[in-house]
């Protein structure tokens, strides 16, 4: 290990020493129940779970610490799905568990103020669809547990008659899981997706910064909220192994970052009467190793830049809330890939999401959802792809019902005009886009 | 690296503000009562009713019945029984003595014009006929309220204003003794009207 990169490392061990010593401090910090969270009613901070109100922006960016810690104790989460794809072409050994009932998984969340300046948001996920391919090709499913979203901050509000200034640190394991609107990648609509559509492969590709590093790194970012209405945040990430791996257990790393990559994302924000508008930009700035297994392999570079807008009507009985993001990615490829799975040094992709959601009464919903993936030909980087092209794009269809505030019954839609580059044959053996279809039929439950 | 460290010079540098931490009522109401009703209680968003300038006992009152839960209606609970819970009697008193000391301020969101005389005449005279009192009588003669219990309601949001009327007709509200027997008075146009006519008044 060189000098620097021990320096790193002890940054890093001082930064997680000091929070951890901050948690330390708390006397006596017990988890409360359940029951006792129930304070402030989930439409407080959702307008549906998880998007968030202007109230639950504040409350996350207070950094969970408003009220006594019975506001934000334990919760788990657990969903249970049917997902029907329109077409298996005959190949049913390629879409196991095709339009049967599965129990999902679960999470568990500990939450919740720790004192007046830190408070935390910790996930942690049963995953009950764990594939593995056998040697028959067939898909096996376990259980696998392991870190999901974290985000611990540390926190200050100090108000005068012309002042409002939030501001503070967080330190958590996927960049835009701090953010406090759902135009940003870790929270962004569908808030909800078929984790056996996702073992089927059938997925939009995505950027970099779009859950490619989620539970694998560990950043900290320094942010200010001024006058509910400037929010600028700058921060860096690392990877999540040694002192951090605690941020990426029980997760294989499929990216690992070379050093570490700023972050940042400015945002106007504006609520009035019914209204609240946002528009921001984010981006990460990554060296990414080419392998994964090794630290010391030469690394890629990846420049993630993204727009985006968020507009919320909120009243009663009607809701009506829209989010837009566009986020345009450079990748310039180290060496060894060029001519083994890349045709040329430089990539681009462009990746573009739009909803729109009607509440009413806070209980039954309708959203409609547009994406398009777009990125330059590449026979060797999109292999699945008979003319080489990553496009896809495609709207999504869904219907909510709440059976109660904490558990919610859907049907989702997921319609492709275009996968890999064609809305027909675009694999060359005859599958079309609309064939990727699939139906969604989910019940979440939070308790 | 650089960038890391700063950030963590920050955080320690913000752990020695713990010794003050928000705790007078000031802060309080603007650090968390402020983020729905504004900090100067002249909430735009419909949902969270304004606090400016109202009566400082009728705050107090209010407060106190959601800690108790004597105020149940759906709002009340899923908003304010779980805050109200975390004060005690002395913060309640501080908080309602910064809200009521706040100047209201015009209420600027547009309403039905063709209702407000009728609004007017209503709360300014009351309808003899029907057996409805006039509301200035007890709400003040500009809707500013009273000491003795009336609370303020002018430039007060429509939306809730027209809310509580209908928790009138309920027992959700049970120190509202008065205005259980004057809603049954009231029928749907002449709630339209009233909360019109109040939410434009200054
Ligand atoms: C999450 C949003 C939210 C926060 C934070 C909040 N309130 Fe409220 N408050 C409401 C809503 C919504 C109502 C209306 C309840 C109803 O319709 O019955 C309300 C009602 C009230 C009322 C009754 C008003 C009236 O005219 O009868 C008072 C008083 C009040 N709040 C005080 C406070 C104080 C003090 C705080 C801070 C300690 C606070 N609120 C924080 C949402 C909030
Ligand atoms: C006899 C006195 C009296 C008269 C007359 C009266 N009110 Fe009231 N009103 C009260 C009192 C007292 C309260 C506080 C109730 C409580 O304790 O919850 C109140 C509360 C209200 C509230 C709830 C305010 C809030 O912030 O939650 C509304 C709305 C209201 N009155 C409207 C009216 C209207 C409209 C009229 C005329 C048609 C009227 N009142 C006439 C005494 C009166």
């Amino acid at each position: 290990m060189n000098t620097c990169s021990k320096l790193k490392t002890r940054g890093w061990q001082l930064i997680l020493s000091t929070l951890l010593l901050l948690l330390w401090q708390v006397p006596a910090w017990a988890l409360p129940s359940y029951a006792r969270q129930t304070g402030e009613a989930c439409v407080a901070c959702h307008v549906s779970f998880p998007e968030l109100t202007p109230y639950g922006r504040l409350f996350k960016l207070s950094g969970y610490t408003l009220g006594t810690t019975r506001l934000f104790p334990l919760a788990a989460m657990a969903v249970g799905s049917v997902t029907k794809v329109a077409n298996t072409q005959g190949n049913d050994t390629s879409y196991p568990r095709n339009g049967d009932g599965v129990l999902e998984g679960g999470s568990l969340f500990i939450g919740g103020k720790l004192n007046d300046h830190v408070g935390i948001f910790s996930q942690w996920t049963f995953n009950n669809l764990n594939a593995t391919t056998q040697g028959d090709g067939s898909t096996a499913f376990s259980g696998h547990t392991s870190v999901d979203n974290h985000d611990i901050r540390l926190v200050d509000h100090i108000t005068r008659q012309d002042l409002d200034l939030i501001y503070g640190l967080s330190l958590n394991n996927n960049p835009t899981v701090q953010d406090v609107w759902n135009s940003t990648p870790a929270f962004a609509y569908p808030y909800q997706t078929s984790r056996i559509a996702g073992v089927w492969g059938i997925a939009a590709p995505t950027t970099l910064i779009e859950g490619g590093l989620a539970q694998q790194v560990a950043g900290l970012s320094g942010y200010a909220f001024l006058n509910k209405q400037w929010y600028a945040e700058l921060g860096a990430y690392t990877t999540a192994d040694g002192m951090l791996s605690v941020f990426s257990h029980g997760v294989d790393f499929t990216n690992r970052l070379h050093g570490s990559a700023p972050y940042w994302r400015f945002a106007w924000n504006k609520d009035w009467n019914e209204h609240s508008l946002t528009i921001g930009t984010f981006g990460l700035d990554a060296r990414v190793n080419s392998d994964a297994t090794d630290p010391s392999s030469p690394s890629d570079h990846f420049r993630d830049i993204g727009l985006d807008l968020q507009y919320q009507y909120l009243s009663d009985p009607h809701s009506f809330t829209t989010q837009l993001s566009y986020i345009h990615e450079k990748t310039s490829w180290d060496a060894s890939h060029v001519g083994n799975d890349r045709d040329g040094p430089n990539s681009w992709r462009n990746s573009l999401h739009a909803k729109a959601s009607y509440w009413y009464q806070h209980t039954y919903g309708l959203t409609l959802g547009y994406f398009a993936q777009h990125g330059n030909t590449d026979y060797l980087a999109n292999t699945s792809s008979a003319n080489g092209s990553p496009d896809t794009s495609g709207y999504i269809v869904e219907l909510n019902y709440m059976i109660q505030p904490n558990w919610r019954l859907a049907l989702q839609y997921t319609g492709y005009n275009k996968y890999l580059g064609a809305s027909s044959n675009y694999d060359g053996n005859g599958r079309n886009a609309r064939d990727n279809n699939t139906t969604y039929l989910y019940t979440w439950i939070a308790f | 690296m650089k960038l890391i460290n700063t950030l963590l010079m920050l955080g320690v540098s913000l752990t020695t503000l713990w010794a003050e931490a928000a705790g007078n009522p000031e802060d309080l109401a603007r650090q968390w009562c402020a983020n729905c009703h504004t900090a100067d209680g002249n909430s735009t968003s419909p949902l969270f009713p304004r606090l400016a300038g109202q009566q400082q006992g009728y705050l107090v009152q209010q407060l106190q019945a959601l800690k108790a839960h004597n105020r149940s209606d759906q709002s009340a609970h899923d908003y304010m029984w779980g805050i109200a819970e975390t004060l005690d009697d002395a913060t309640i008193n501080g908080i309602a003595a910064y809200f009521a000391s706040q100047k209201p301020l015009p209420n600027t969101a547009a309403v039905d014009s063709s209702l407000l005389s009728r609004g007017q005449q209503l709360f300014e005279k009351g309808d003899e006929a029907r057996g409805t009192p006039a509301c200035a009588a007890c709400h003040g003669p500009h809707g500013e309220g009273n000491e003795y219990g009336g609370p303020r309601l002018a430039g007060q949001h429509a939306m809730y204003l027209s809310k509580q009327l209908h928790v009138f007709e309920t027992a959700q509200r049970p120190s509202a003794v008065a205005m259980q027997a004057i809603i049954k008075t009231l029928n749907e146009e002449d709630i339209k009207a009233v909360t019109a006519y109040l939410q434009s008044l200054h």
